[in-house]
């Protein structure tokens, strides 16, 4: 029958994809890789509390962005800014360098949105995340 | 009971319609007037769908409603004003004690002269004062406003919403509107602020308790505005993205035109705290953006002009974390969007690489620069340091036209040698920098080298002809080959490649080693002694930000004739290497003995993948593979076994091994 076809066909590819998936290593470790997950975690300490007062959220794409520069004193207003691009530079540099260990740079795309999920997930109480529509909403 | 109705209509000014429709009905205790006043309008001030009741009693009570009121563009809806006593005569209407409802009431005192179109406003919620005088008939109609502490929060809803709002600031000061009988003429005004506090919604733009004088005058001719003003800003902070302004102590003078096509500056006058003094001048048209820009100053400081003008701009680049001094002039004019000349020149300036990088001391730049002409510029330095390798006083004469910078021949100290650099060019393609230059090393000795890399101290020289570097696209690669004498022998380096030197940089090169001396060599590393020369060579290597990703290392001793020897300790460190087990054999057995065994040949392969190093030696044998291979009397072959190494492991076996090797083993 016509339908069944299409589900089976529809099953096969989704396991397909699956497969694919089922290959890529997110865990993968290279020089590179260590180096920039080593300097996003010295980050962390000055990104915290900026998530925590709601000045920096989480984007839908695996990045960070400032979404309320307000609730960062003026001084620390251009700190924050730059913190924010850093950030963003080395989260670029890792999806593109985690795709590059696993021999397929045309999967950066899919680990990005891999990741954005995973930040998504693992945000704590009260950090402001982005929603597929781009609304922010606090956690 | 009965209705009355009448319409009647006064003209306040030529264009100025103000139509009122009336009802009144009177009962025996009180009479109540209803007015429609279907609107007061002049192009630059005006209200609509006004209501006004007047119940008369033993006094006159004033209820008014404004539906809609506008103001050079601002609307608002819905304003009240309720006056409990309002006092009419035929010359004036005078309300003492009137409030305007806004959520909290405002205490407005007002006074109307219908005849002389005359009118006073005075509001005085606690702590302010605001005077609005307007005479809208005659010759020269005109609004003056005077203020005292006036909170200038509640002029956030007349601004912009997309732009900057006020939450907190008061003013002091005058303000005088001239009208003619089409719009406003002219404004002026003199205002004293303070505790100013304004942001946007994004935050991106925000300043907190700024304090300072303002004046200007603005008089308009036809559709343009000429205007000048005075702003000496005293106190406060400004975020103005990515820019901080920490503190005041900056004016600003300047005069201009402006239209709703755009703005004009002339010589407006700068001076800028800590930094110095500037003046600029400015066409900016609301069409094309900047036509016209010149900007001018004279030993600004460049401490204070780096951290606040300049940084901000610079992130991301090798100049974004810098300590600066020294002082510094600038010319420059910009005309459509284009930079058309640049004059900079710097004096006794130290830039100091934050993070170690570089540094340059007393650097000094001549640089004239002209969009359709070549001119010559110089750079000098007294020294400084490059990725900890000291560089000493150099001049650089660079020729310029348009975005294109040569330098025929410049010399560059490093250490007790130096880099002959020629025909260096660089220039701007598709908005990127790509450069290239060849050059020389003249003899660097290898002991301060060394040194300065952090390096155990090697023997040698480093010296030779540097081929081809160029750099584009964030990729530095050398042409040819770099040949370095070293352990008295030779080092070649070809088909270099840097990726993203700034960023996470990777690296692939060939390295090929010819006839070093292994003496040198293993004194160098404490590896314990061997006498003899070895070939090397590391094919595609690739190194990600330094570390190393692959490559098929060989390292073998060199055809011909000369001493072969190796120590005990330099035995036991390379059996050490493929993971012990000889080295415990030799101690046990009648070889210990000896200080210095022959060999006849040795080598050692690495191909590494994935983190683990597949080692081979110079020849197979069973169950392994020869690292040395004995020959003559006494004689020692030594076999590696472990065939898979775990290149941290094999690192950490190295470091264990040259630091232990500092104190000599005793059997």
């Amino acid at each position: 029958m016509n339908w069944m076809k299409t589900v089976t066909g529809m099953l096969i590819g989704a396991a397909l994809v699956g497969q694919v998936w089922a290959a890529a290593d997110l865990e993968v470790n290279t020089p590179a890789i260590s180096q920039i997950k080593g300097s996003m975690q010295s980050r962390h300490g000055a990104l915290a509390p900026l998530y925590a007062s709601g000045a920096v959220g989480l984007t839908k794409d695996g990045l960070v962005a400032l979404r309320d520069a307000n609730a960062v004193p003026l001084p620390q207003r251009a700190q924050a800014n730059q913190l924010v691009s850093e950030e963003n530079r080395d989260r670029g540099q890792l999806y593109k360098e985690i795709a590059r260990a696993n021999n397929h740079p045309e999967w950066e795309a899919e680990i990005r949105s891999t990741f954005a999920q995973r930040w998504i997930d693992k945000a704590q109480g009260g950090w402001f995340v982005q929603k597929p529509g781009g609304e922010w909403v606090k956690k | 009971m009965f209705p009355y109705f009448f319409i009647f209509r006064i003209s306040l000014l030529q264009r100025v319609g103000l139509a009122w429709l009336l009802s009144m009905a009177v009962t025996a205790q009180a009479a109540t007037l209803s007015m429609d006043i279907k609107g007061l309008s002049h192009p630059a001030v005006g209200m609509s769908d006004v209501t006004a009741t007047l119940t008369m009693q033993d006094k006159v009570v004033l209820d008014a409603r404004i539906g809609d009121l506008h103001w050079q563009g601002h609307q608002h809806q819905n304003v009240r004003y309720h006056c409990p006593d309002l006092q009419m005569t035929k010359q004036r209407l005078r309300c003492e004690k009137g409030q305007l409802l806004l959520p909290k009431p405002v205490p407005v005192a007002l006074d109307y002269w219908p005849q002389a179109k005359r009118f006073k406003l005075e509001l005085q919620p606690p702590g302010e004062y605001w005077r609005v005088e307007g005479q809208l008939s005659g010759r020269s109609p005109k609004i003056d406003i005077q203020l005292q502490q006036a909170d200038l929060s509640r002029l956030s809803p007349l601004l912009p919403h997309d732009g900057p709002m006020i939450t907190n600031g008061r003013a002091s000061g005058q303000v005088q509107i001239r009208l003619d009988q089409q719009a406003v003429t002219a404004v002026s005004g003199q205002l004293a602020i303070q505790q100013l506090v304004f942001a946007d919604q994004t935050g991106l733009h925000a300043g907190d308790k700024l304090a300072g004088q303002l004046s200007w005058v603005a008089q308009r001719a036809g559709e343009q505005w000429q205007w000048q003003g005075q702003l000496d800003w005293q106190q406060g902070e400004v975020f103005w993205n990515p820019m901080y302004f920490p503190r005041g102590g900056h004016q600003l003078i300047a005069q201009g035109v402006w239209s709703p096509a755009g703005l004009s500056v002339d010589q407006a006058k700068l001076n800028m705290a800590d930094i110095g003094r500037a003046s600029l001048s400015l066409a900016w048209s609301t069409a094309q953006g900047v036509e016209r820009l010149s900007l001018t100053g004279q030993s600004l400081s460049l401490a204070q002009a780096y951290g606040v003008l300049l940084k901000p701009w610079l992130a991301g680049t090798a100049a974004a974390d810098l300590e600066v001094t020294g002082e510094g002039d600038i010319d420059l004019s910009m005309r459509d969007g284009a930079l058309q000349s640049l004059d900079i020149a710097l004096r006794k300036a130290d830039l100091i690489d934050n993070q170690q990088r570089f540094a340059l001391k007393q650097v000094g730049l001549t640089l004239p620069w002209r969009v359709d002409q070549p001119t010559l510029a110089e750079l000098s330095f007294d020294g400084g340091h490059l990725l900890k390798v000291d560089i000493g006083a150099t001049r650089v004469p660079l020729r310029l036209n348009g975005w294109d910078v040569e330098v025929k021949q410049a010399s560059l100290p490093i250490l007790d040698g130096r880099l002959d650099l020629q025909d260096f060019h660089a220039a701007k393609v598709a908005g990127n920098w790509q450069w290239a230059f060849s050059g020389a090393l003249a003899p660097i000795s290898m002991p301060r080298f060394s040194t300065a890399m952090g390096w155990p101290s090697m023997k040698g020289t480093l010296s030779g002809k540097v081929p081809r570097v160029s750099f584009h696209d964030q990729i530095l690669s050398m042409d040819g080959t770099l040949q370095m004498k070293v352990f008295d022998g030779t080092i070649e380096l070809a088909k270099l490649k840097l990726i993203n030197p700034l960023g996470v940089p990777s690296l692939t090169a060939d390295l090929t080693a010819h006839e070093l001396d292994l003496g040198m060599l293993t004194e160098t590393f404490s590896f314990g002694s061997i006498a003899g020369k070895v070939d090397a060579s590391v094919q595609g290597l690739e190194l990600s930000n330094w570390q190393p990703l692959r490559f098929d290392a060989k390292l073998m001793s060199s055809a011909g004739s000369y001493p072969r020897r190796i120590s005990q300790r330099a035995v036991q460190n390379i059996s050490a290497l493929g993971g012990g087990g000889a080295a415990v054999a030799l101690q046990k057995s009648v070889l210990r003995i000896f200080e210095n065994f022959r060999y006849s040949q040795l080598g050692l392969s690495c191909r590494l993948h994935n983190g683990v190093c597949t080692m081979t030696g110079v020849e197979p044998a069973p169950g392994g593979y020869v690292i040395v291979k004995g020959g003559g009397v006494p004689a020692i072959t030594v076999m590696g076994y472990n065939r898979q190494v775990d290149w941290d492991e094999l690192i950490e076996r190295l470091k264990r091994i040259t630091r232990d090797n500092l104190k000599p083993v005793v059997q």
